[in-house]
């Protein structure tokens, strides 16, 4: 998975993303971002441009809480942790994205590309 | 090293939040792009002019509409707590100035005060970060302080005026003073929860070590202030106070009403200076 997936496809999978990491445990937008980086090789990529308004959007809608504590350096951040609703998101999200990749496949024939 | 707040705060300038609110947009994404560069440094990659590519305007829009509904208090606020301090407020005043019902307008106060410290945490997003981390919970621990003061005096008292018992220091340290004294030891012993709480609303809002521990100290600062700044000022002008000499009644003073009650806030605090919560979410 090298080379990064278009952004209009990223910002799509964004919320997923950021649910499936804050189930593991509470992080901050920079650790979100570097660990989503990390994880898929670079392909989904966070700018500070898009990852902290889709932050900001899943906490008004009740499904992060975030709250300011210093990290392990002893500097300030913002954590975000999931909430019950957030946690009640991501099992619907994953296969609302299983369907997708399926009919995508059945289509296209993805899984094999 | 670049003052990235400053930076953050130059360009989100059309960012239109509550002061609270906005303070903390701008000091999360300054902590971003501190840590970025930082982790730029540490990977020897050279540091990417990321503040020059960030289109500025179009993320203060799109913060702001995710925020949008942050600038104004809530519904609950709006339509019974201030309306009832209000008019809470306007009872107790004219019990007051018609010096009735003295235990009334007591309950009164304490319901005035209870209701301005839920709604003070319940519109947090209203104020700025040093009154969410230090002024507010400072306020609370000193004002259950003063609650219990006035409970302490309803219920061990109920018909009797507070000032009959004798809380001049000379007196609490005598040992036949049964009746001052128990008193003082329950309000001793309740310095411990008013620390406890003032430091973990403190730690709550996310206060440094410092900060939690001042806001933990805050009953204890202010009758040190008290007792340094105001008692002295009102003896020598109202010569009431003192009736023993001046040296052995600061130093007994000192004693009961600055020294232990410090020790029991601070016992009370303690806990909550710890960061043990980070611990466990960094090891999970």
């Amino acid at each position: 998975m090298s080379k990064r997936i278009r952004s209009k496809i990223a910002r799509g999978s964004g919320e997923l993303a950021v649910l499936s990491l804050l189930a593991e445990q509470p992080l901050y937008g920079f650790e979100i971002a570097k660990q989503i980086g990390e994880r898929t090789g670079g392909a989904l990529r966070f700018t500070l441009a898009s990852l902290y308004p889709l932050l900001y959007e899943m906490e008004k809608r009740g499904w992060l809480v975030g709250y300011w504590q210093p990290n392990q350096a002893g500097r300030d951040r913002r954590y975000y942790r999931l909430t019950a609703a957030g946690r009640g998101q991501l099992a619907p999200l994953r296969q609302e994205w299983r369907s997708f990749f399926q009919a995508l496949d059945a289509l296209a024939g993805v899984s094999h590309a | 090293m670049p003052d990235w707040k400053k930076l953050v705060e130059r360009r989100l300038t059309t960012l239109n939040l509550p002061p609270g609110a906005k303070q903390d947009v701008v000091a999360e994404l300054a902590a971003h792009l501190e840590d970025s560069a930082s982790a730029d440094r540490a990977t020897n990659e050279p540091e990417s002019p990321a503040i020059a590519h960030i289109p500025w305007c179009e993320l203060a829009n799109a913060i702001e509409h995710c925020k949008g509904g942050e600038g104004t208090m809530n519904q609950r606020t709006k339509t019974f707590c201030l309306p009832a301090m209000a008019i809470l407020f306007a009872l107790g005043l004219i019990l007051v100035l018609r010096d009735r019902a003295e235990a009334l307008q007591r309950i009164i106060w304490i319901a005035c005060m209870a209701m301005l410290l839920c709604t003070a945490a319940s519109e947090a997003k209203l104020l700025n970060r040093r009154t969410r981390r230090f002024w507010l919970p400072g306020f609370v621990s000193l004002t259950t302080a003063t609650v219990l003061l006035f409970d302490f005096d309803i219920v061990c008292n109920p018909f009797l005026s507070f000032r009959l018992i004798s809380l001049h220091p000379q007196d609490l340290l005598r040992w036949n003073a049964a009746s001052p004294r128990s008193f003082y030891v329950l309000w001793l012993i309740a310095q411990v929860a008013f620390g406890a709480l003032g430091a973990f609303f403190s730690r709550r809002a996310g206060g440094t070590r410092a900060t939690r521990f001042v806001a933990g100290a805050f009953p204890a600062m202010v009758i040190v202030g008290t007792y340094v700044g105001l008692v002295p000022i009102t003896a020598r002008i109202s010569g009431e106070v003192f009736t023993s000499p001046l040296a052995a009644y600061l130093g007994s003073a000192v004693l009961v009403w600055v020294a232990a009650p410090a020790i029991a806030v601070l016992a009370g605090a303690l806990p909550f200076l710890s960061d043990s919560n980070i611990a466990t979410v960094q090891s999970q």
